[in-house]
This record gives structure tokens, C-alpha cells and sequence, in this order.
């Protein structure tokens, strides 16, 4: 029987409407519905459409959450909710949920971050699951649709800096955007995926944003994905009907995972700290894996890839985060909180 | 006892007996703090009103400014949620349009709203129902000015206070609640989120 604050959290930053129920570190629901069907046929995520969603999914994802943890709503010791970083639609409908909820049955809320929820996966474990041990300092690698952050955690509730992130695409919207040019399915990660089995990694040599010593200075740990994108949208214009789609898309994949593995591994040399941590949607990418496998073992890091439902969007990472800060004794946020569409890492929790 | 939210514009929170009388009711005429103002305002009503036991939950369903009237409508649902209360479901204008008839104005009318791009939500009432409160005629529009029916013009806030009134009052006379679906009357604009290429801020 685990101990630890029992805390339910919410999350809508995107196109996953995510409720979860934690106690302590153990996770007794992660209840996700997702608006992925209705985003295909537009190719991408529509704010619209993902905050409508949201507000359809809501009730029903709490009740489910509720149910499957087995616990009442007076039984919790406190709610939190994503406060940003995300759309910013998207993110009303879980506060004004989630403050509805702390308010009527008079709980602490505590508004957090969603980056850091990514974080907090990874010292998660399922129901009657052994817990994991906490590893930090570590350096985190977040891959998704919505974000490409590369951060150093040495404390989660006080001591996150961001090192870099995307300047343009997140890698997961290069994905989706390269699957359509290529007139492969979206979301763009399992359909590119599924076209690079029989192709190439090797044959076509597409760049590698921000990696050249000129941007060593400004953006060592920086990414950048658009002039890919365009490297690619060229090499399809110019091969016109001859197209090797199975070796663009091996190679695109290629890419985007050999960027964000150097960089990611770079940042564990600079910083001295042998541990990195992988979250987000993009994880599910076997290539991915892989690589990040091999190549932290060569440069003797050790590689964290918490399970693919804790890696997504998801609720169980938020109440984790906010049984953390109940943990440590922090206040909770006021009653009168906003969302924060571009929340900085570094703000675990909104006053 | 009811509890009544709507932010199909501004925001406003109340505690409503089950005859209608408003026991607490608050509104913020700010109509971009709907996030912000729900908390507090929640919180201040129920406080006022002695922490009731709540059996129902109004709420706005609009037509009203879609980033706005959905944090009411998470809410409100959330708060049915833990209260264990029936949802009550109202379309937003027909509180206005109460507003209107307890001021003296009689059917019929049309209550009209800022709907944003040069356009208005526009919704004609022509009767009063067994509970006395007006009966719309269709449903909501959208559209330009020049698209308004010509009946006299009915304009103003909605008052949670209002709504929860229209709610407790067809609640006692049996009349069914509208459908809970959110009354956008606009299909989604189709713009691809880019909204998180950077978290620096
Ligand atoms: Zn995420």
C-alpha cells in the first residue's frame, strides 16, 4: 500500500482530454480521451476543434478516472490542472473544470506546468508496481506535437532550466507536415514510420537544423525543423514521378531522431549529468528508442523512457506533479489564476 | 437550491432558490477573464449563500464567444460532478430576455449579442411559457446587422442570477431543460495550431 497525497489532475493542453488519479507516486488512473480522429482530416491540430472536444470529453473522462481509481471526490487531498504551456482554449476548459471542482468541494488546486508534468512520469509506477527511484539531476528530452524542450532537472518542484527548444516546428509537427507532403496519414509519427520500413536511412542526406559550428554559440541546445521540412518539400518537387518514398521517409526519420539524440546527449556532456530522460508523444517512435538506446550506452548515459501512456499527454503525469508539490509543502495557486499559453519551464506552478 | 454560471459573455456566478429569488449573484462584465474570474466568483457565491446544498446546476449554454462560454460550461458541469446535482442546461439569451419581460418589455423581441467579425447573435422570443418565462421563436442566429429581424431590440449582460431563475422557474413547472450541447452556430475556423513553437514567453 503506497502513502503520499491522494491527487486527481487534469490535463487539455492539446488534442488529449487526460484525467488522472494518483496517491503519492503510484498511479491508480490514467483516463485519456483524444480528439486525434476528428484532427486527421485537417492534418493537424485545430485549436477549435480540440477545445470543443475538450469540453465534450471532460465529464465523462473525470467520472471514468474517479471510477477506475476507486476513490470519491472528498476522499482527494488536492486537484491540479495544466496551466500552460498549450493552447490557450484548450487549457480554459480544464482550469474552469478544475477550479469548479477544488471550489465546490473545497480542495487546494495548484495550477502547473505541463512540461514538468512530462518530467514527472518518469517517477511514476502503475497500481502494486514497485517504485521507481527517483533519479536526478537528469537532463530531459520532450518530443511531441506541441513541444521539442530540451531541459536540466535538479529539482522538480524548484530547479528546472530550459536549455533549448524548437525555434520553428515541434519535431512531432515536422512529422505530421513531411507525412503530408509525401500524402502519408496523419498524425504524421506511425504513418512515416510505417513508410521507412523498406527505405534507406542513408540515401539522401536531408540537414540537420542548428547543428553547424556557427550556431554552436546561440543554439547549442536549440532546435530547428522547418528548413528539413523544405529540404524535403524539394526533393519531392524535383523528383517529381520517381519519387523512393520509403527512402525519404527513412531518411527524414533519420534527421529529426539524429538531432535530437546529439543534442540531447550533448547536453549530458556539457552538464555533467550521465542520466536523460525521454517524454512525450514522439517517444513512441521506435527509431527513436533506438537510437537514443545506442548511443547513451556509448557515451555511458543512462536512458529513462517511462511507459508509452505516461510519455503522451496524459492526467496521471499532472496529479503526479501536484502530489509532489503537496509533498513539499508548497501553497497552492489562488482561486483567480489565468492559463498561460507560453508558461516558462522554469514556473512549476502558477500563483 | 441551484447553482447558476454562465460566461456566454461576461461572467456571472449566483445561488438561486428553487422559487427563482436570487440568495447570491455576481457578474464581471470582463469578457476575456472568464479562467480567471470562475474561482473566485464560484467561491464567493457558495460563501454567500452559506454553502447550500446544491441539487442543480444552470449554466449558459450561449450562443456567446466560444473560448468564453466553454470554461462556464467545463465548470459547471464539474460542479454538477462532485454536488451529485441534476444539470440544468439554459440557453444564455433567454435570461436577458426575462431581464427584459421584469422590466416591462413584452414579447415580442429579439435578444441580440456581440458575436465578434462585424456580427451578431440574434434570438426572437414571441411568448411567455406556463413558468412565465419567454418562449424563443427558431433558434439563435448569426449574422450581420442587417440580417436581425425587425422587432425591438433587447440588449444587455446575462445574469447568472437570471438564468438560474428561467432554470428553477420551468424546473417547478416540468418543462424540460434545453440539450447540453454548446450553441456555437459557427463551424471551426480551420487554422493548424502553431500556438507552441516556443515556451520562452
Ligand atoms: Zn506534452
Amino acid at each position: 500500500m503506497s502513502t503520499g497525497p491522494l491527487v486527481l489532475g487534469i490535463e487539455s493542453s492539446c488534442d488529449e482530454t487526460g484525467v488522472g488519479v494518483v496517491r503519492g507516486r503510484e498511479v491508480l488512473a490514467n483516463v485519456i480521451a483524444s480528439s486525434v480522429d476528428e484532427q486527421a482530416r485537417y492534418g493537424g491540430v485545430v485549436p477549435e476543434i480540440a477545445a470543443r472536444a475538450h469540453l465534450e470529453a471532460m465529464r465523462p473522462t473525470l467520472e471514468r478516472a474517479l471510477e477506475v481509481a476507486g476513490v470519491g471526490i472528498t476522499d482527494l487531498d488536492a486537484v491540479a490542472v495544466t496551466a500552460g504551456p498549450g493552447l490557450a482554449g484548450a487549457l480554459m476548459v480544464g482550469v474552469g473544470a478544475a477550479k469548479a471542482l477544488a471550489v465546490t468541494a473545497r480542495k487546494p488546486l495548484y495550477g502547473v506546468n505541463h512540461l514538468v508534468g512530462h518530467v514527472t512520469a518518469d517517477q511514476l509506477h502503475g497500481a502494486g508496481e514497485e517504485a521507481r527511484p527517483v533519479e536526478l539531476p537528469t537532463v530531459a528530452l520532450l518530443v511531441s506535437g506541441g513541444h521539442t524542450s530540451l531541459l536540466l532537472v535538479r529539482g522538480l518542484v524548484d530547479d528546472v532550466e530550459l536549455l533549448g527548444e524548437t525555434l520553428d516546428d515541434a519535431a512531432g509537427e515536422a512529422f505530421d507536415k513531411t507525412a503530408r507532403l509525401l500524402g502519408l496519414a496523419y498524425p504524421g509519427g506511425p504513418s512515416i514510420d510505417r513508410a521507412a520500413v523498406d527505405g534507406d536511412p542513408a540515401a539522401i542526406r536531408f540537414p540537420r537544423g542548428l547543428t553547424a559550428a556557427k550556431d554552436r554559440e546561440r543554439h547549442r541546445f536549440d532546435f530547428s525543423f522547418s528548413g528539413l521540412k523544405t529540404a524535403v518539400a524539394r526533393h519531392v518537387e524535383r523528383a517529381e514521378g520517381d519519387l523512393a518514398i520509403g527512402d525519404v521517409a527513412a531518411s527524414f526519420r533519420e534527421a529529426v531522431v539524429d538531432v535530437l539524440v546529439t543534442k540531447a546527449l550533448d547536453a549530458c556532456r556539457e552538464t555533467g549529468v550521465p542520466r536523460l530522460l525521454l517524454g512525450g508523444g514522439v517517444v513512441a517512435n521506435r527509431r527513436l528508442r533506438d537510437v537514443a538506446a545506442e548511443r547513451a550506452a556509448a557515451a555511458g548515459v543512462q536512458l529513462r523512457i517511462p511507459p508509452f501512456d505516461l510519455c503522451t499527454d496524459n492526467g496521471a503525469m499532472i496529479a503526479g506533479l501536484g502530489a509532489r508539490l503537496v509533498d513539499a509543502g508548497v501553497a497552492p495557486s489562488g482561486a483567480g489564476f489565468g492559463v498561460d499559453s507560453t508558461l516558462p519551464v522554469g514556473q512549476v506552478l502558477i500563483a | 437550491m441551484l447553482l447558476a454560471i454562465d460566461t456566454s459573455g461576461a461572467t456571472s456566478a449566483a445561488v438561486v432558490a428553487d422559487d427563482g429569488a436570487v440568495v447570491a449573484a455576481l457578474l464581471d462584465e470582463d469578457v476575456r477573464a472568464h479562467a480567471e474570474h470562475i474561482g473566485p466568483m464560484l467561491e464567493a457565491v457558495l460563501d454567500r449563500a452559506g454553502r447550500p446544498t446544491i441539487e442543480a446546476v444552470a449554466y449558459g449554454v450561449g450562443p456567446g464567444p466560444f473560448t468564453g462560454l466553454r470554461v462556464g460550461m467545463a465548470a459547471a458541469r464539474a460542479a454538477a460532478l462532485v454536488l451529485g446535482a441534476v444539470e440544468l442546461p439554459v440557453l444564455s439569451h433567454d435570461a436577458v430576455a426575462l431581464a427584459a419581460v421584469r422590466r416591462g418589455v413584452r414579447p415580442a423581441f429579439v435578444v441580440v449579442a456581440d458575436a465578434k467579425r462585424r456580427e451578431r447573435f440574434a434570438t426572437v422570443y414571441r411568448r411567455l411559457d406556463a413558468a412565465g418565462v419567454p418562449v424563443r421563436d427558431g433558434e439563435p442566429t448569426v449574422g450581420p446587422e442587417e440580417s436581425i429581424p425587425a422587432l425591438p431590440q433587447v440588449l444587455g449582460a446575462v445574469d447568472a442570477g437570471l438564468l438560474g431563475a428561467v432554470a428553477a422557474l420551468r424546473r417547478a413547472a416540468d418543462i424540460a431543460p434545453e440539450p447540453q450541447e454548446a450553441r456555437y452556430l459557427r463551424s471551426p475556423d480551420v487554422t493548424i495550431a502553431t500556438a507552441r513553437k516556443s515556451v520562452l514567453g
